[in-house]
């Protein structure tokens, strides 16, 4: 028999020294990203911050969904994005980072926002998060243009984002908030 | 008019407008994959019934909202504070689990940035 190498020991060892709880390439269509969200709510029974946790999941699915530039085409024509998303428990506390294709274009605009957002503090965010609700939806938008802020404020220390350059106009963008264990 | 009524998913929220009672409620647990859709038969039945001046409550009993359906929420309330400062009759309900601090910071939040009638309601 042909021997296929797409799994390891050593990889299934990884996983498991990583703690990774959730860990998911492919298309996040909304019957997916909920079902991941069930596997968070279930495998993480009784954290505190299970509440914050869920909430920056969904957001950074749903940004994968809708703001992906790779897409795969549903049978009724709509689009669902694809990309990469990790939930990893370490001892100082967890991580939950996405990962997923976007146009170079948009990749400064990305930064500035990240870094404006990090440099805010808790009182500017509050109020730059209840400016933004009440702003008109950005053109190409799905939700409400809050998300980062809304992940800034739910985790745990800055934004951690990185940016690769891949061929053709593209980049490899992933982002990742993290939660303090509390003692 | 007759009462809407959407059954609540994993990601979305059981739905009742009642105009003969007077009453608006969003219970359960809201991100769907597109909120502005998602909360459209909302609106429409919000102008409506503000339209008909009708007296009514607007329940909400969220366990977690995402932030597309936030903006809905904002919405939501802008729209009444227009009704209510045009002399319409309106009472707001922000339901919150006792434990859950964050859902009842937000309700102040929300509710802090208009002028309605409302009371934020601890449940078991």
């Amino acid at each position: 028999m042909q021997k296929l190498d797409i799994l390891s020991y050593e990889q299934y060892k990884t996983v498991s020294d990583h703690r990774l709880l959730i860990h998911f390439k492919g298309a996040l269509y909304q019957d997916i990203l909920t079902e991941l969200g069930s596997i968070i709510q279930t495998s993480m029974k009784g954290e505190t911050k299970l509440k914050k946790i869920f909430a920056v999941f969904v957001e950074l699915a749903q940004n994968i969904l809708h703001y992906s530039l790779e897409r795969i085409v549903n049978p009724d024509e709509s689009t669902s994005g694809v990309g990469m998303i990790v939930v990893t428990e370490r001892p100082e506390g967890y991580y939950v980072s996405s990962g997923n294709y976007i146009s170079s274009s948009k990749i400064e605009s990305m930064k500035e926002k990240i870094e404006f957002i990090n440099g805010l503090s808790p009182e500017d965010k509050k109020a730059y998060y209840t400016k933004q609700l009440r702003a008109d939806r950005p053109d190409d938008s799905k939700g409400a243009g809050v998300g980062l802020i809304d992940i800034s404020r739910k985790s745990d220390g800055p934004l951690v984002y990185s940016i690769e350059d891949v061929p053709e106009g593209k980049s490899f963008f992933t982002l990742t908030a993290f939660f303090k264990k509390e003692d | 008019m007759e009462t809407i009524r959407i059954t609540s998913t994993k990601n979305s929220p059981e739905v009742v407008l009642d105009f003969d009672n007077g009453i608006a409620e969003v219970v359960g647990e809201s991100y769907p994959e597109n909120a502005v859709s998602f909360y459209k038969p909302v609106f429409d039945w919000l102008n409506q019934t503000i339209s008909q001046k009708k007296p009514f409550k607007f329940v909400f009993k969220l366990d977690y909202f995402n932030t597309s359906s936030s903006k809905c929420i904002i919405d939501i309330l802008d729209l009444l504070q227009i009704y209510h400062s045009n002399g319409g009759k309106i009472n707001v309900e922000w339901y919150y689990r006792q434990d859950d601090e964050d859902m009842k910071d937000t309700g102040e939040e929300f509710l802090e940035d208009v002028d309605l009638p409302h009371e934020l309601i601890a449940y078991k």
